[in-house]
């Protein structure tokens, strides 16, 4: 038998994890037939480890111990807005670890983003094993379009942990592309709508008979099903209020309780005009008398709830069409991908924004692990019959003097593809150069994603002025930012020290893989 | 140095030599493509060579300096594609090579690239009125009101009558149309 490669779509609520069989991509399910797993893994008072679907029914029962929607906070600072939204959302408990990245505190021990999805990605390969009855060690996983190069690192970064050798990031629209394009001969212009649990991401891409090439890209890296959920949650949440005067949000336990039944509600609203939600005893009041939630939630209500997180993904395609000089009429057709895009108001918004039936054939949950199982088995066959061009989704900057940055590659700029600046020394006998790079569509420094503080040293030690440095900007197949740097007098290649990073070091990750090889997680 | 079989030896080579020599090249060159080539032609030629020199096709090569080598070359691509494909930054780029500093401006340089943008502002919706019209336009296109964007850009030009990204959005939809 050949070599297998995995393609992970590694989803912010929902992982999905697929292989190619027989020549067709075919998504692996676990033991008891699940086809998507649950991003959510749950650390039990007995030192056992639960993943997946077994997980999340621990998020009201251990909600301290149990880690869901962590795909958030991969490649974040602590300090960011992100970070402070997601604290505010999550019954687990985040603090801050070395050099101002997140950790997650569980009992006495810390965990890195990048170790629990480490630990979901162990999890699917143990499901491709089990199935294929061989060891399974490389594989694909999917990124949002729109994750920035932190976000790319640490997805990485978990791949390692897990003991995998990742042979490339994909892009999930992209992936979605291949799964769609596969042997089917499209000559099209299509935009691929990706509305997952925690992102939206939206793609236009020229598919020919073997080249996917995408023309732009857009996102938002904060908007999903998840956003949908909350929604529901706060409605039930202000009608107890109302109802019983008991303000729900103060108990964790029931708030969780209203997250499932909202999570419920909306899936039921993909099918039925209105939906009962029921959920027992929700509160107990100081006489010690329990009360039950009853309400019903039609799809006009659920519709007028989201309306605005709907338009806002509207925003985020006007601003993809504009990049590629596209208009919505433009597109062949449209794909569908991700769960919440089962929902009618989605279909029916999709429908009237690009003019056309937008196409559902393959199972939207599915699409993109399917598409990472096609990359993933060309990768390993260099007699490859498909090729993905893909873009980079934001712009990358040099931060400059003020507080001001400047663009040095443009977003939607085809990758792999490098380019180089020039810097002279500003002292005499200077012996670093400092460079700060950032990722966003912003003049202002801050106000972009850092990637990273880089110092050069090593160079010839002369007189202000006389030495220059040239510093070369390269993004690869997988999107990810590398710096580099030589003295462009005597070509030798200067030393590069990464100062202020939101990821792992080397070492870090090392010792994470070395601390994860103990870890097992719980068989049912 | 581990040679790869799957590969003729004499397509490594060559591939290795043009890798090194990428400096010395124009777009044009690198794409192969005639100065005067077509927009279509060269995102054709784009495409052929990148199934030529794809870094995923060499994913499990053991010849290590066949890889950067492709590396090399598919980067250079994407960077002459993203110029050539421009019509702004295309013009500026064949004043460039066309001109005694050829050498130095092989590749496009931030200089050019800040002129490029310049110009571009300039012809881009310099009224407030001209720029809520064209976004009016794309909206009734959007809406599959031909006709309704076609008054909106007729209007456009009369606040901005020298506005040639306004006049081809004009062209472009009397195709449509046209065509029906």
């Amino acid at each position: 038998m050949s070599e297998i490669a995995m393609g992970i779509d590694l989803g912010t609520s929902y992982t999905c994890v697929a292989i190619i069989e027989d020549g067709v991509p075919t998504v692996i399910p676990n033991e008891w037939g699940e086809r998507t797993h649950a991003s959510v893994v749950s650390f039990m008072d007995d030192g056992r480890v639960l993943v997946g679907n077994d997980a999340k029914k621990q998020i009201i029962t251990n909600p301290d111990h149990t880690v869901y929607s962590s795909k958030r906070l991969m490649g974040r600072f602590f300090f960011s807005e992100e970070v402070r939204r997601a604290q505010e959302m999550v019954p687990y408990t985040l603090v801050e670890g070395p050099n101002n990245s997140v950790r997650i505190q569980i009992r006495n021990q810390t965990y890195s983003p990048p170790e629990i999805a480490a630990i979901i990605l162990k999890e699917m390969r143990q499901i491709v094993e089990t199935h294929t009855g061989t060891e399974v060690r490389k594989a694909v996983i999917t990124v949002p379009a729109y994750f920035n190069d932190n976000q790319r690192q640490a997805t990485k970064d978990a791949g390692k942990i897990a003991g995998l050798e990742v042979l490339r990031i994909i892009n999930e629209p992209t992936a979605a592309a291949l799964t769609y394009g596969f042997g089917q001969g499209y000559h099209q212009r299509v935009a691929l709508y990706d509305l997952g649990g925690g992102t939206f991401d939206i793609s236009v891409l020229d598919i020919g008979d073997d080249v996917f090439e995408v023309l732009s890209t857009a996102g938002d890296t904060y908007l999903g099903g998840d956003d949908f959920d909350d929604r529901i949650m706060h409605w039930l949440a202000d009608s107890f209020q109302a109802k019983q005067g008991v303000n729900l949000r103060k108990n964790k336990y029931a708030l969780q309780k209203l997250k499932e039944a909202a999570e419920k509600a909306k899936i039921g609203l993909s099918e039925h005009e209105v939906v009962q939600i029921h959920i027992p005893l929700i509160h107990t009041d100081e006489s010690g008398y329990s009360l039950d939630f009853s309400t019903t939630l039609s799809r006009t209500d659920f519709n007028r709830m989201v309306m605005d997180l709907v338009q806002r993904t509207f925003k985020v395609c006007d601003e993809a069409l504009s990049s590629s000089q596209l208009t919505a009429a433009n597109m062949d057709c449209v794909i569908l991908v991700g769960g919440p895009t089962r929902l009618p108001i989605i279909k029916s918004s999709v429908r009237h924004y690009f003019q056309k039936q937008p196409l559902t054939d393959v199972d939207p949950d599915e699409v993109v692990g399917m598409g990472a199982a096609i990359q993933a088995h060309a990768l390993l066959d260099s007699q490859q019959s498909t090729f993905l061009l893909d873009v980079t989704p934001l712009t990358l900057r040099l931060g400059t003097v003020g507080g001001y940055s400047e663009k040095v590659i443009d977003k939607n700029t085809p990758i792999p593809i490098d380019r180089t600046r020039c810097f002279t020394t500003a002292a005499d006998n200077q012996e670093k150069v400092k460079i700060r790079i950032y990722q966003g569509e912003s003049n202002r420094a801050d106000e972009n994603a850092l990637l990273g503080e880089f110092e050069f040293s090593g160079f010839r030690v002369a007189s202000r002025g006389e030495v220059t440095i040239e510093v070369t900007f390269e993004i690869d197949t997988d999107g990810i930012v590398n710096v580099s740097a030589r003295d462009v007098e005597t070509g030798a290649r200067a030393s590069t020290h990464l100062n202020l990073s939101s990821g792992l070091s080397e070492q870090e990750v090392a010792a994470a893989h070395a601390r994860h090889q103990d870890l097992q997680i719980a068989q049912r | 140095m581990p040679v790869d079989p799957n590969i003729h030896p004499h397509w490594a080579q060559e591939t290795k030599e043009l890798a090194a020599r990428l400096d010395e090249l124009d777009y044009f060159e690198v794409l192969g493509v005639a100065q005067v080539a077509p927009i279509v032609e060269i995102k054709e030629q784009y495409h052929s060579l990148q199934r030529a020199y794809h870094p995923d096709t060499f994913y499990q090569s053991p010849d290590t300096d066949l890889k950067d080598a492709v590396f090399r070359i598919a980067k250079r691509l994407s960077e002459a594609y993203v110029v050539l494909r421009d019509p702004a930054r295309r013009a500026r780029y064949l004043k460039d090579v066309s001109g005694d500093e050829r050498k130095q401006k092989l590749r496009f340089t931030e200089e050019s690239e800040s002129k490029v943008r310049k110009d571009q502002e300039a012809t881009q919706g310099q009224t407030s009125q001209g720029r809520n019209l064209v976004a009016k336009a794309l909206k009734a296109i959007d809406d599959g009101d031909l006709r309704s964007a076609e008054r909106d850009l007729k209007t456009a030009l009369l606040f901005e009558p020298k506005n040639t990204s306004i006049q081809s959005r004009l062209e472009l939809l009397r195709e449509q149309m046209k065509s029906g």
